[in-house]
């Protein structure tokens, strides 16, 4: 039973991330012979007579033969109850791609600082798209650290520039001064990695959202089968989820013993591919703000690809895009995975740009307008924790409601409270009303649009 | 709880289909190499589209000279799957041919296939943790028109949003299995059941030693009778054996927790320069 944890090692060319890695690797025990024997026999051709460790990592003969990394590297190893798979950038600024990429699959990351340089803009280059990703947390190594022995100082004095750095940011982060060389604190950055994981575990445990984007539904033997890409939690049988872009609702039947992905539903509608489906507020549009990391040229004949829609883009500038087609998002910063897309060139197919959308409004608001309350239970601490992640889910003022407004046996758990609430906001929307819902009495917001009906 | 292998598991169902949904089914083929990779790949596209049969065909490169166990395993599978098979009518010798039997048996025999049955897109068992640049391979990777495969100019990816698009001058082959490890492989075989061909299970077995000392397989009577098994299967004459007690999956697991060699030590064709298996890429092998 391992959780597994993504994160990157980035920071700029030269600096020491390979190296790091390396001995990541050889101090836990994750190289094996052979591994070591090629990476020592790729050193020594280089003129050096021990092993350099980023060997371990360079794999490409263009890498070994220019002692630089190129592309991403990736490994995996098993360390406390962690599968940990690391994904290596390279640091120069002409394959700046390919660290992006790594960060935008990653929950972490290390940013590897050299001691002696110091911050470069590349560094500062590497911290932002961390940053656009939505990393949470950034273990800072200040490596080469041996070449600085006795002078204290000027370590501190670094330490102290990269916290004023990273204070403009949102980041949780570590500073920790390091050497690959004599594996000086190595053991201390691990230590920090499994706190990560186990932070990260924690929010995916705490995220409730359900939100699928449809690849495809067929008929077998007279039932229908759905099937979808995941971007957040999987649906549960008994889950009632909006449907995009049609707007109704669905309730599951079946997930058990089915695949990844893939549901059956009460309802006799039809979901098609490219369509989604989710508990929790979805943008819908076609008109987007965003901010895009460029791979390549920026071409006239662009597809956009985000969940299982492929749409055209009509109009690029750089905070907006027009599509051809609605698509169903998120924020980057409410829902990662459900935040960006990449721009693939039409001609050719490639893929040249990562889109990340982000500050959109959603304009499919539902007016607050009748209020209830209700929260089935009877511990406080419980109560507030609910409705943390209730608010989270909406980022809107808190909501409440009713039982009375449904027939309907409500449970303990919050993603029952999350279907009575999409349940509320059906039968209020057919009953001509607008609704949201959420809060306890302590916490009722005021507003003009807000009224409180029933606190029970 | 959901554990690393329920991920992995997850995201290459999701890579499969995603794939398929969105390409013509009947210019993908799966490579089946009849290995244990293969065995997992086979299990997940069941899986992916369960209750449905698998979409796709699956193709094996055949050389003529693979062990009999993985002939007859093959056999039975073809019962069950919709395979083609493929051998260059080259037909050479490993033993005779030297480095150009795998060449012409391997690398041209299968962009032949592709030729042959006008595949854009191939599935295959890789793994990253197989080798030093499959480690910096894309899950969706881009070949030219001649089957070449570029190490330094590779299509940007963001999973889970793979470019599952191929141009009349380019083809893809997909690695649903890229983030497992070996022993995830195992385990995971072992959690799903998953038939494997026995030559992975220790057994006495008659072997000889190789000018590099290696133990491979040999049908002759001089040959010396060890206790081994396999950790990868291919062609006999090219495949290592490793003296092991490992009789069950539950010690084949155990072995591989404490071993300390990379299952590419048994492969003759990746040992022989440094970056031979990068070269061979380059050059259109899988
Ligand atoms: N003295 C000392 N040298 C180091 C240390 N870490 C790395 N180096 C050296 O710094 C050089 C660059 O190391 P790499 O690990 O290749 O750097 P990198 O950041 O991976 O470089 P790119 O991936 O190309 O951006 C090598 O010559 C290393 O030997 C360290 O802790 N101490
Ligand atoms: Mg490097």
């Amino acid at each position: 039973m391992k959780n597994l944890f993504r994160f990157i090692c980035c920071g700029n060319v030269d600096d020491g991330k390979s190296t790091l890695i390396g001995r990541l690797l050889l101090d836990t025990g994750n190289v094996k012979k052979d591994q070591l024997a090629d990476a020592l026999k790729a050193s020594k051709r280089n003129g050096s007579d021990k092993i350099e460790l980023a060997m371990l990592l360079d794999g490409l003969l263009a890498e070994r033969e220019q002692q630089i990394t190129i592309d991403v590297a990736h490994r995996y190893f098993d360390y406390s109850d962690i599968r940990f798979h690391i994904l290596d950038c390279p640091g120069h600024v002409q394959y700046t791609k390919n660290m992006a990429i790594a960060a935008a699959a990653a929950d972490s990351g290390i940013v590897v600082i050299d001691a002696v340089k110091g911050i470069h803009d590349q560094t500062r280059q590497h911290i932002n798209i961390c940053s656009l990703f939505q990393l949470k947390n950034i273990c800072v190594c200040l490596t080469k650290s041996d070449l600085l022995e006795g002078a204290q100082d000027k370590i501190a004095a670094l330490e102290k520039e990269v916290r004023v750095l990273l204070d403009t940011y949102h980041f949780n982060y570590k500073i920790i001064p390091v050497s690959a060389v004599t594996g000086y604190n190595v053991e201390k950055v691990l230590e920090t990695l499994v706190d990560f994981a186990h932070a990260s575990a924690e929010d995916r445990g705490a995220q409730t959202s359900v939100i699928m984007h449809m690849q495809s539904s067929k008929l077998y033997h007279g039932s229908r089968y759905y099937y979808g890409k995941v971007m957040a939690h999987e649906p549960i049988t008994g889950d009632h989820l909006a449907v995009y872009p049609s707007g109704c609702y669905v309730t599951i039947s079946n997930t058990e013993n089915l695949p990844y992905g893939c549901f059956q539903i009460h309802e006799n509608i039809d979901i098609s591919q490219g369509d989604c489906i989710a508990n929790c507020p979805i943008i819908v549009s076609n008109i987007i703000k965003h901010k895009t990391i460029w791979f390549d040229k920026i071409s006239d004949d662009m597809l956009l690809k985000h969940g299982t829609r492929v749409v055209r883009v009509k109009h690029f500038t750089d905070s907006v895009i027009e599509l051809d087609n609605d698509i169903f998002f998120n924020n980057i910063e409410d829902i990662k995975q459900n935040g960006f897309g990449i721009f693939i060139d039409n001609v050719t197919k490639k893929t040249i740009g990562c889109c990340v959308f982000t500050e959109n409004k959603n304009h499919q608001k539902t007016e607050v307008s009748g209020i209830t309350y209700w929260i089935n239970t009877s511990d406080k601490e419980k109560e507030n924790e609910q409705l943390n992640l209730l608010r989270g889910k909406f980022s809107i003022t808190p909501i409440i409601f009713d039982l009375s407004l449904m027939e309907k046996t409500v449970q303990k758990n919050t993603r029952d409270i999350l279907a009575v609430l999409l349940a509320a906001i059906e039968v209020i929307n057919s009953q001509g009303q607008n609704v949201i819902v959420i809060g306890t009495q302590g916490i009722i917001p005021q507003g003009n649009h807000i009224k409180v009906l029933t606190v029970l | 709880m959901t554990t690393h292998l329920d991920v992995l598991e997850n995201e290459s169902i999701e890579l499969i289909r995603d794939v398929c949904y969105t390409n013509d089914c009947s210019k993908i083929v799966i490579f089946y190499s009849i290995g244990k990779d293969s065995s997992v790949l086979l299990h997940l596209f069941k899986k992916a589209f369960y209750p449905f049969p698998i979409p796709v065909r699956f193709m094996h490169i055949d050389t003529g000279w693979k062990f009999r166990e993985m002939y007859e395993f093959r056999d039975r599978i073809a019962k069950e799957v919709d395979l083609i098979v493929y051998k260059n009518p080259a037909c050479l010798n490993p033993f005779t041919d030297g480095p150009r039997y795998t060449d012409v048996m391997k690398t041209e025999a299968l962009k032949q296939a592709v030729d042959l049955y006008d595949v854009k897109i191939a599935f295959g068992g890789s793994r990253r943790d197989e080798e030093k640049s499959r480690a910096k391979e894309r899950m969706v990777s881009v070949r030219n028109e001649y089957h070449k495969w570029d190490p330094r100019n590779q299509n940007p990816e963001i999973p889970p949003l793979y470019n599952t698009f191929y141009t009349d001058k380019t083809s893809l082959r997909v690695f649903p299995l890229s983030n497992w490890t070996e022993l995830d492989i195992w385990e995971y075989i072992k959690r799903e059941q998953i038939e494997v061909v026995p030559l992975y299970f220790a057994k006495e077995r008659r072997v000889q030693k190789t000018q590099t000392g290696m133990y491979i397989a040999t049908e002759n009577e001089t040959g010396e009778l060890l206790k081994v098994r396999f950790r990868t299967l291919g062609c006999y004459p090219l495949t290592g054996a490793i003296v092991s007690e490992a009789e069950t999956l539950d010690e084949i697991i155990a072995e591989l927790k404490k071993t300390e060699y990379t299952e590419r030590i048994t492969r003759v064709i990746d040992y022989d320069t440094e970056s031979s298996m990068e070269k061979k890429k380059t050059d259109g092998y899988f």
